[in-house]
């Protein structure tokens, strides 16, 4: 355990002595004195005490130094945090006042000790500044220097800890029952407690009375105190895009400024006075000592902070919630707008598809119309020619074989090439005339035995030989023949025209499905030629319906079907009924199936699988297939595997009144 | 017999007859065959080349049931024994494309659509029926009468010099 230290600087090799001698005298055992000649001596050793435990209780300086002054080596000392609990004592004859002000103004001066001290002096002055060192700093080792002890100072000092013991206890309860009480009152309590507390701790607080509209504080501000709103109410804004957006209104608070100061920023929000208000200016400053005056203005001010922090913090969730909801609602009403114009544009591609429809109609019906009366004059024709021919022949000389040859040709038609071939190789064998063999099976002679009794001597005579004659016969009944069935042809075209475009307006009640379909089937011609159909037809009624629509439903069919085979495949259709009041059609075809991932979208507007074209009878087709049996209170559907897929239309044998709206075909 | 055929392949009967009519007037020098599809007119060629015949001329439909018209025309287009054949089509439905694919691979001589004139079709047929006898034919004098005549007489004369 080391001696206590006290240490002494003066010039004089004198007083030297003297203060080590008084010193140590007074002191006792436990104390070393040591004596330095300059003040640059005396910072040495203490800076080599710096790091030590040592203690410094006492340092006494003369005047007058070689390097220095007294007062200004002791408030030196006084700087090192490590030496400011050091009773610091001046030795001066002849002190300068100024000086030792400075000193005791920075509490760096603890007593003041004449040239020459009496013993008297010195003794009351270091036991005094020993034992109130040692009461600060080191209380334990005060039972190590009882002799150096002012028993007076230390029973003062002791009851004077106890009184702040018992203060600082006091004020602790006090706190806690103040922040527990805070937490208990409402908002405007709490206010005007922390108002009235200000007040009273501050003795010269004002009100600045503003009126509504007035700026309290700006954006970017630097803010050099707070406002408590006394009265009042305030707005927080602060510009966005060119407009200024009320952030806090009812969640403004009361205390304006605090949030910057507590942020060592600018301000962020502009402040201004929403109504009349009243104003309890407090600087930096006087806050600072109000809070160091009052602990339960911290408390009252903390509680207001957080209550207004957490009220601004619930307003801002209550925003982002709000916003959420519009963005929805947004992302809703985007939706809908985006729903409603596909569903517009799909109408308007309906209608446009739909008018199509109609002028094709029109101009299929009137095409059908013009066709009518040619092809009813080579029909008549044709049969005139025939009554012609009949007539000659009756006068004619050769006039039975005329008939006979006419009549045959007409009857059985031209041969198919391969039955062609096959005749002529057996009546040349059997002729042993190829050329005359090929003559003959050319007008339907394909026997020799037929040969003989039609043409006879053929080869005799001249020209025309019988044979030429025969030939002749034989192209006039065969072209009678072809001319008959060619017009047959055109007609039946015709009359699948005209019925196929008979326009919807007007609902039928004897419609005829077997028949629609086969209309339709005949238009489809050359492109069903590779197309197996199979009919299995059941029994139906005829049901009320628009044929022309209908007949439109069936050629969408038909056509996908065809498209879907490629060309070539099986189409069955099949016809039934379900139950009395409906009948139901189903159109098979062998193709390699629709995509599942399409199935759903098939009687979509637009939607194709060809690449996205658009042509007749695709496309749009089923969705318009769809709205004709719609419209006839019916129902389509499709069912699809590879090499079978398969539509179902029903429709209902009855219709429930006068279609309406079903006047576009 | 060695005889020149003009093959005439078309299903439907009735414009097969018609055609077959409107060739009547080549009946005596050249020997017209008909057939309903590609398949039949497999057959007639066979049956031309085992008894020493040829097809000059081939009439064709394009929409026929099974292979279709022009995909023929191009299969004798690639055998050497048929490339000569002067390759005609007769239709009314072949689309652009299938045209175009008939002339780039095919080698098509001529189109002919329906309906037809027989003024346009017997020009048609003398004038590819010529291009092949004098390609293909030593003596051309017996076609002089049913052909073109005044080429067939100039192809002569050049042969006459050259010989």
């Amino acid at each position: 355990m080391s001696a206590f230290l006290i240490i002494c600087v003066d010039a004089d090799p004198a007083t030297r002595a003297a203060l080590q001698a008084d010193l140590g005298r007074l002191a006792g055992a436990q104390f070393e004195i040591e004596t330095y000649t300059t003040g640059s001596q005396a910072l040495a050793r203490l800076a080599d005490l710096r790091d030590t435990e040592r203690l410094v209780p006492v340092m006494v300086a003369a005047d007058r130094l070689s390097d220095t002054t007294g007062i200004d080596l002791l408030m030196e000392v006084h700087q090192q945090a490590r030496f400011r609990g050091t009773r610091k004592i001046l030795l001066s004859a002849d002190p300068a006042m100024n000086d030792i002000g400075r000193a005791i103004g920075k509490r760096a001066l603890d007593g003041m000790l004449p040239y020459p001290w009496n013993e008297e002096q010195l003794e009351s002055m270091v036991e005094a500044l020993i034992t109130e060192f040692f009461i600060e700093h080191a209380p334990g080792e005060l039972d190590r220097i009882p002799e150096v002890v002012d028993v007076t100072l230390l029973s003062d000092a002791f009851s004077a800890a106890e009184r702040k013991a018992r203060t600082t206890d006091r004020q602790l309860r006090r706190l806690q029952r103040s922040f527990l009480s805070d937490r208990e009152l409402p908002d405007d309590e709490v206010e005007r407690r922390l108002i009235a507390e200000l007040d009273s701790v501050l003795a010269d607080t004002t009100r600045e009375d503003l009126p509504g509209g007035t700026p309290i504080l700006r954006s970017g501000d630097l803010v050099d105190g707070i406002k408590v709103l006394v009265e009042g109410k305030v707005k927080l804004t602060r510009r966005v895009g060119g407009r200024e957006v009320v952030f806090h209104a009812e969640t403004a608070g009361r205390i304006i400024g605090l949030l910057a100061v507590a942020r060592n920023r600018p301000s962020f929000f502009n402040v201004t006075a929403d109504t009349d208000v009243t104003l309890l200016p407090v600087s930096l400053d006087d806050l600072d000592t109000a809070l160091q005056l009052s602990p339960t203005l911290a408390i009252h001010l903390v509680t207001v902070m957080v209550r207004s922090m957490a009220r601004r913090m619930l307003r801002g969730v209550d925003q982002q919630v709000r916003i959420d909801e519009l963005n929805r609602d947004l992302a809703t009403d985007r939706d809908r707008l985006a729903g409603t114009l596909r569903e517009l544009e799909n109408t308007q591609a309906h209608l446009v598809e739909t008018e199509k429809m109609a002028t094709l109609g029109q101009l299929v019906a009137g095409i059908g119309h013009e066709l009518n009366n040619p092809v009813a004059a080579i029909g008549r024709a044709t049969e005139f020619l025939r009554a012609d021919i009949e007539a000659i022949a009756a006068g004619h000389p050769d006039g039975a074989r005329l008939l006979a040859m006419v009549r045959a040709a007409e009857s059985r038609g031209p041969l198919s090439t391969r039955d062609e071939r096959r005749y002529r190789a057996d009546l040349a064998a059997e002729l042993g005339d190829d050329a005359l063999a090929r003559r003959l099976v050319r007008i339907g002679i394909v026997s020799g035995n037929d040969y003989r009794s039609l043409v006879g001597d053929a080869s005799a005579g001249s020209e025309p030989t019988p044979l030429d004659r025969l030939e002749l016969y034989h192209q006039l009944g065969l072209s009678l023949r072809n001319l008959r069935t060619s017009s047959g042809r055109i007609a039946a075209l015709v009359q699948s025209l005209r019925s196929y475009a008979r326009a919807g307006r007007q609902m039928a009640t004897d419609v005829d499905i077997h028949a629609s379909l086969e209309e339709t089937l005949l238009l489809f011609g050359h492109d069903l030629r590779e197309i197996e159909v199979r009919r299995e037809y059941g029994d139906l009624p005829v049901i009320d319906g628009y044929p022309g629509q209908l007949n439109q439903v069936w050629t969408n069919l038909i056509s996908n079907a065809i498209q879907a085979m490629a060309g070539s495949g099986t189409l069955t259709i099949q016809t039934d009924t379900p139950d009395p009041n409906h009948i139901r059609v189903r159109l098979i075809d062998s193709g390699p199936g629709i995509n599942p991932d399409h199935l759903d979208r098939v009687f979509d507007m637009h939607f194709t699988t060809r690449e996205g074209r658009v042509e007749f009878g695709l496309g749009l087709g089923l969705r318009i297939c769809q709205d004709i049996v719609v419209r006839h209170e019916g129902s389509i559907e499709v069912a699809s595997q590879p090499g079978r897929t398969c539509f179902t239309v029903t429709l209902p044998t009855r219709q429930p009144g006068d279609l309406t709206h079903g006047d576009q075909p | 017999m060695n005889r020149i055929a003009i093959l005439v392949i078309e299903d439907e009967p009735e414009v097969r007859e018609a055609v077959a009519r409107d060739l009547k007037s080549f009946a005596d020098h050249f020997q017209i065959e008909l057939a309903e599809d590609v398949e039949d007119a497999r057959t007639v060629m066979a049956e031309l080349r085992s008894s020493g015949d040829r097809v000059g001329l081939a009439l064709c439909d394009h929409l026929l049931p099974g292979e279709r018209g022009v995909d023929y025309l191009i299969e004798l287009n690639q055998a050497s024994d048929t490339r000569g054949i002067r390759k005609v089509l007769i239709t009314g439905q072949a689309g652009l494309e299938d045209t175009v694919r008939a002339v780039n691979e095919a080698d098509l001589d001529h189109y002919i659509a329906k309906p037809w004139t027989v003024e346009n079709l017997h020009a048609v047929v003398i004038d590819q029926l010529t291009d092949y006898v004098i390609e293909s034919e030593d003596d051309l004098l017996p076609f002089v009468s049913v052909l073109d005549g005044a080429r067939l007489m100039a192809a002569i004369a050049d042969r006459g010099f050259d010989r």
